[in-house]
């Protein structure tokens, strides 16, 4: 009897259902840093109808765009933790299996929970300058 | 960035363990996501849900709760990759309870608040 071929994936799609996953974390990272984007459009806008602008107002503006650019980078990083992720996920079972292959994973991780609490880091002080 | 020390340890869990172990990681971490999301739509889409003082402080716990969870949620996968390389029972953890009492009271609250606004 012939020796059955090396699988090629997964039969559990175990692979697919992680890289999914990261799919739907970036998801959930896009809805939030939407939400504190709209809070500095619309701190640009409110301020911008009422005609002339007080100084705080531009300083809130100014630090609400902070806090956007940080929603955007920590996105950003959590997207390309996923890309990185999925791209090792679909290099096949044997790569998986391969002892070379482990330490990737840590430093992903590590990256990923650093930027949610940057993103966590960016939503307190949008909240505090949507006051 | 150095690779911690106990990757080195015990034996390479079946992969499978292992993506299993990342999946219930990201799953603690959109939950984290979950709750900065509520937190900011809440302050954002429902300004009238309680005065604002009281209303940015409930929506601050909730962020800094999501902080904790991504945190907390890393060492729990670091602690049950330790725990399957060395072939040891995986940790306890409160992490379960402590969310299911944050979530709840966290509806509760916020139910109450609806209520009360009408």
């Amino acid at each position: 009897m012939a020796p059955s071929p090396a699988p090629v994936r997964d039969p559990g799609l175990q692979p697919e259902r992680t890289a999914l996953s990261w799919r739907r974390t970036i998801m959930s990272a896009v809805v939030a840093s939407i939400l504190i984007w709209r809070g500095w459009f619309h701190s640009l806008n409110g301020g911008g109808a009422g005609g002339a602008l007080a100084a705080g107002d531009s300083a809130h503006m100014v630090g609400l765009g902070i806090c956007a650019a940080i929603a955007c980078l920590t996105t950003i990083t959590l997207v390309v933790c996923a890309v990185v992720r999925i791209r090792l996920l679909h290099a096949g079972v044997a790569a998986l299996e391969s002892e070379d292959h482990l330490g990737v994973p840590t430093l992903i991780l590590r990256t990923a929970s650093a930027a949610i609490v940057a993103l966590a880091a960016a939503t307190v002080c949008a909240l505090v300058l949507g006051m | 960035m150095r690779e911690p020390a106990w990757r080195r340890t015990g034996k390479t869990p079946d992969y499978r363990f292992s993506l299993a172990n990342e999946r219930t990681f990201l799953a603690w971490v959109r939950t984290a996501l979950a709750l900065l999301a509520g937190a900011v739509a809440i302050d954002q889409l429902a300004p009238e849900i309680a005065p604002p003082v009281i209303r940015i402080i409930l929506c601050m716990v909730l962020a800094v709760i999501g902080a904790v969870l991504a945190i907390v949620s890393y060492r729990r996968w670091a602690h049950q990759e330790q725990a399957m390389r060395n072939d040891e029972e995986l940790p306890h953890s409160w992490l379960m309870l402590g969310m299911t009492v944050i979530v709840s009271l966290a509806g509760i609250i916020f139910a109450v608040l609806i209520m009360v606004k009408r």
